[in-house]
């Protein structure tokens, strides 16, 4: 008995926002404050609309296309040797930011939780997961998503509630920021976080009412996006930006200084970095699953999942490369916001063109 | 003594002769059809079914004819043959047999078996054929066969009684609200309990015989407007796939017949309740039974389905959601405890308060071993004595359970091979799994715990939840004839939801599962949920809208 089940409405927008939120939970106050000083949370919001619009063209684009992935129709669009060459570079995008994020995930088990435990086992372990969880097909993969959705959202919504007592108002102030913030580079690490909404160019095939998948990304993101804010919020409202800098993990430091329940449980931070790997376990699925399906689509495989074995040496051997934190974060920063950028634009161009060229079905709205 | 001797010494005899004329085998120079002559038939007969003890040939004249009965006494009602088969052959002509058979000639040619059967026998037809192997196939049945001297040909009699137990209580899923009676091995004693419950000629059951050599008769089950055809098909055709010499028990089938054998979940239900059974075939699913075994399979399962019981559905609904959720904690009880004990213990004792933390550190001191080594010796022991005591008779079974409490109780402590609060794990996570209604979901559960327990002692926290991750997708990839295992919870149809972690009251579940495609999908009358909602919000609208003659007021009197 075989029906094919189609995703809903809400479902995709569990599907996207439990994809955008992503293992930069715990690192991203800190850096949204080195770029954005004091404007901080402004920025975090003109970033997420910025985001907004690269989803929104990335949508606009596979609604015209309602029944192929963005590999396939790019070729119609833009010719097969051009549309090649630049789904090579999508390919690469998410390759070297899915690297990346495996290694950024094991420099935070080595320095909160397994200080000896050598970095290559933990990365592995979470490698190899991931791995094998992408062996499956598109509606399996939603599946994933739709369960784990909880256990991403509501233990960060329980740390900002948790926190809120402590915030003080007045380090949120002056909302532009003391001096004119680096806008061009405050909004790009922002909107770099949302690089994972390009799935919905691999899922609005399977979804139930392509027509209406807009407003469920549209949803998908300001779930996202307002965790983000109120997080942002209150970290600057509960330690300022100066001493937001300073710390690594601002998120962590949050949940290390409450206490649940009459001090029975003391310290929050290690239930919180636990129900974090579940956080990183989803976008890594996530982006994993974008690059081996990219991989497979490039190769002209039929299935993907001798792909995804094949790729688990590479990412390995290429999440080592970078030296030590700082090279890494400097690294994951120019990879991702290149990527969105490259991204953004390359979709763009699809639209802009298959719209000049008449190509695609109907263009919904 | 000799009996014996003399039966060995022919059984070489035919050993000896069938290897030296090699492939001679009964089936090889058994005659395919009937012949005419009595004579010949049952001199082949006791030619090749010498060995059948049981076998008894009865001869009998029919209007001057000479006849044979055979039939083998061990699965055939002798009171029936000698009251509804023998005695009115035997019987004087009637008058008016005898006037046809004196005046008319055309009663002459009138087929004797047709005769015997119309105005003779009081035994159901069986089947009519001149084909040795069908006869034969239908006397294994417990089926009478009759030969008549001149004819090559035979019938059958229906003369099949098998021995079998009283309907008892079901032993394995024991309920304190529900009906008494389970299943027993015998099929149509169970397909007539699955019949009274469910009194529609909708009710379809399909027979056919399964394994080459045992013949078991199973029976697939199904409310025809109600099941999805697809599913009917697809059960269908599993069965049809089965190529094996003998079924035993229905377990058997459902391992031919899963979507996934490498999996420790089973995805399959069985059940030795006919209620249950018949709930589920009203909910859309398909009942397999097989005749020997008293569990009946339901298809498709999911995973929620093995945490329900039939209590939930005739208490109250609260109380029943309530009694779900302590199944549901008892279960993440059995899997996680033990490894989230060993992870806190050995890397995160900061998660615990201070003064608890230090009271654990006292227990332990004197133990000498690891915390996951600890607690994996008493788990395991604990599994010895759980597998120790299900087989015992119940006399031992009482002493053992006394020993073994003691042992992984009272004495671990005192010798130091554990720490009290160990104790309390281990009890905790047993008593747990035993909470689940289903036993195989439940064992399931409970040694997947082993392994968790093994990563916690390697990598803490990290390594439950990377193992959790590992059985959670395992469940969400897991497929129940094409039905993802967790469909229920995860369906967008608020049918699924209201059956699953807590039960709504019956009249909300209005649909039937969304995930079966049923063909029918209400269960209850349309306007049930407006007029239920409407007695709670609004009581005084309700009791205007509706029949007064039907209202009771406050005192129980009826109004008038």
């Amino acid at each position: 008995m075989q029906k094919i089940e189609k995703l809903s409405t809400i479902q995709l927008a569990i599907v996207i926002s439990s994809t955008i939120f992503g293992p930069y939970v715990l690192s991203f106050p800190q850096l949204i404050a080195q770029t954005a000083d004091n404007a901080a949370p402004l920025m975090t919001v003109v970033g997420s609309c910025c985001a907004a619009f690269s989803l929104f063209v990335f949508t606009r684009l596979s609604q015209r296309f309602s029944d192929q992935t963005l590999l396939s129709y790019s070729q119609t669009v833009i010719g097969k040797l051009p549309a090649l060459f630049a789904n090579c570079i999508v390919f690469a995008c998410f390759f070297i930011t899915t690297a990346l994020m495996f290694r950024q995930f094991g420099e935070v088990l080595s320095t909160v939780v397994f200080r000896k435990t050598p970095i290559e086992m933990s990365i592995l372990m979470m490698l190899i997961l991931v791995a094998l969880s992408c062996r499956r097909n598109s509606i399996q993969f939603a599946y994933v998503h739709l369960f784990y959705w909880p256990f991403v959202i509501f233990p960060l919504l329980f740390l900002i509630f948790m926190s809120m007592k402590s915030v003080h108002f007045l380090n949120w102030l002056p909302v532009l920021g003391n001096e004119a913030p680096n806008w061009p580079l405050a909004i790009l690490s922002t909107a770099s976080l949302y690089l994972g909404s390009f799935i919905i160019t691999m899922l609005l095939p399977i979804t139930e009412k392509p027509a209406r998948a807009m407003k469920s990304v549209m949803l998908g993101i300001a779930v996202s996006a307002s965790l983000y804010l109120l997080l942002v919020l209150s970290t600057i409202g509960i330690y300022g930006v100066r001493e937001t800098l300073l710390l690594i993990y601002p998120t962590l430091e949050m949940a290390r200084s409450i206490a649940v329940g009459g001090d029975v449980i003391e310290r929050m931070d290690a239930l919180f970095i636990i129900m974090w790997v579940i956080n990183v376990y989803t976008t890594m699925f996530s982006t994993y699953y974008i690059t081996s399906i990219t991989f497979s689509k490039l190769l002209k495989f039929q299935d993907h999942r001798l792909v995804t074995t094949l790729l688990i040496p590479f990412l390995f051997g290429v999440s080592l490369l970078p030296q030590d934190q700082f090279q890494l974060y400097r690294f994951s920063r120019i990879a991702d916001e290149s990527s969105y950028l490259f991204l953004t634009g390359y979709a763009l161009l699809l639209w802009i063109v298959s719209v000049i060229r008449r190509k695609g079905g109907h263009s919904h709205g | 003594m000799m009996e014996w001797k003399s039966k060995y010494e022919a059984y070489m005899k035919k050993i000896h002769s069938s290897s030296s004329s090699n492939n001679s085998s009964l089936e090889g120079n058994q005659p395919r059809q009937l012949e005419a002559s009595l004579e010949n038939n049952l001199n082949m007969i006791h030619q090749h079914m010498n060995h059948y003890a049981d076998l008894v040939v009865r001869q009998v004249m029919l209007d001057k004819r000479d006849a044979a009965l055979l039939f083998l006494t061990s699965i055939t009602d002798q009171k029936l043959i000698q009251e509804g088969i023998v005695a009115p052959m035997k019987s004087p002509f009637l008058s008016h047999e005898l006037d046809l058979e004196m005046g008319k000639d055309s009663s002459k040619t009138l087929d004797p078996f047709e005769q015997v059967y119309r105005e003779r026998v009081h035994a159901n037809f069986g089947q009519r054929s001149s084909d040795w192997s069908v006869l034969l196939d239908l006397m294994m049945k417990g089926h009478t066969v009759l030969l008549i001297d001149g004819y090559a040909e035979g019938v059958t009699f229906n003369t099949r009684s098998i021995e079998k137990r009283s309907i008892e209580q079901p032993q394995t899923e024991q309920v304190i609200r529900g009906s008494r009676d389970g299943f027993i091995e015998q099929l149509e004693t169970n397909l007539s309990l699955i019949r009274y419950r469910l009194q529609t000629a909708d009710l379809v059951v399909e027979t056919a015989d399964l394994g080459t050599r045992s013949k078991s008769k199973t029976a697939v089950c199904y409310i025809s407007g109600i099941a999805n055809p697809d599913l009917v098909s697809e059960v269908m055709r599993r069965l049809s796939k089965i190529d094996i010499g003998g079924i035993i028990d229905a377990g058997y089938i459902e391992q031919f017949i899963e979507d996934q054998p490498i999996s420790p979940f089973p995805q399959i239900q069985n059940t030795e309740r006919a209620d249950k059974t018949a709930a589920a075939l009203l909910e859309g699913r398909i009942a397999i039974l097989v005749e020997g075994s008293s569990f009946a399979l339901i298809v498709p399962a999911l995973f929620d389905q093995f945490f329900q019981t039939i209590d939930d559905y005739s208490e109250r609904f609260l109380i029943a959601s309530m009694l779900r959720f302590v199944r549901l904690m008892a279960l993440i009880f059995s899997v996680f405890f033990p490894s989230l004990y060993v992870s806190v213990i050995s890397y995160n004792p900061e998660l615990m308060p201070t003064d608890f933390a230090v009271a654990i550190a006292g227990g332990r001191a004197g133990v000498p071993f690891p915390a996951m080594l600890e607690v994996l010796i008493m788990e395991a022991s604990m599994e010895v004595l759980r597998e120790a005591t299900i087989r015992l008779p119940q006399m031992i079974g009482g002493a053992l359970s006394i020993v073994g409490v003691l042992v992984i109780g009272q004495a671990a402590v005192s010798a130091g091979l554990s720490s009290p609060i160990t104790v309390v794990i281990v009890a905790l996570t047993t008593i747990g799994s035993f909470a689940t209604p289903a036993y195989n979901a439940a064992i399931a559960m409970r040694m997947l715990r082993f392994p968790l327990i093994v990563l916690a002692g390697l990598f803490g926290l990290y390594g439950v939840m990377i193992g959790s991750i590992f059985i959670v997708n395992h469940l969400l990839y897991l497929e129940s004839f094409g039905i993802p295992y967790l469909q229920s919870i995860l369906t967008k149809k608020r049918a699924g939801i209201v059956d699953t972690i807590i039960r709504a009251p019956l009249w909300w579940m209005g649909k039937r599962p969304s995930y079966l495609y049923t063909i029918d999908d209400t269960r209850r009358g349309a306007n049930t949920f407006q007029a239920n909602f409407n007695k709670i919000f609004r009581p005084e609208e309700t009791a205007d809208a509706e029949n007064r003659e039907t209202q009771h007021d406050s005192a129980g009197h009826r109004d008038q």
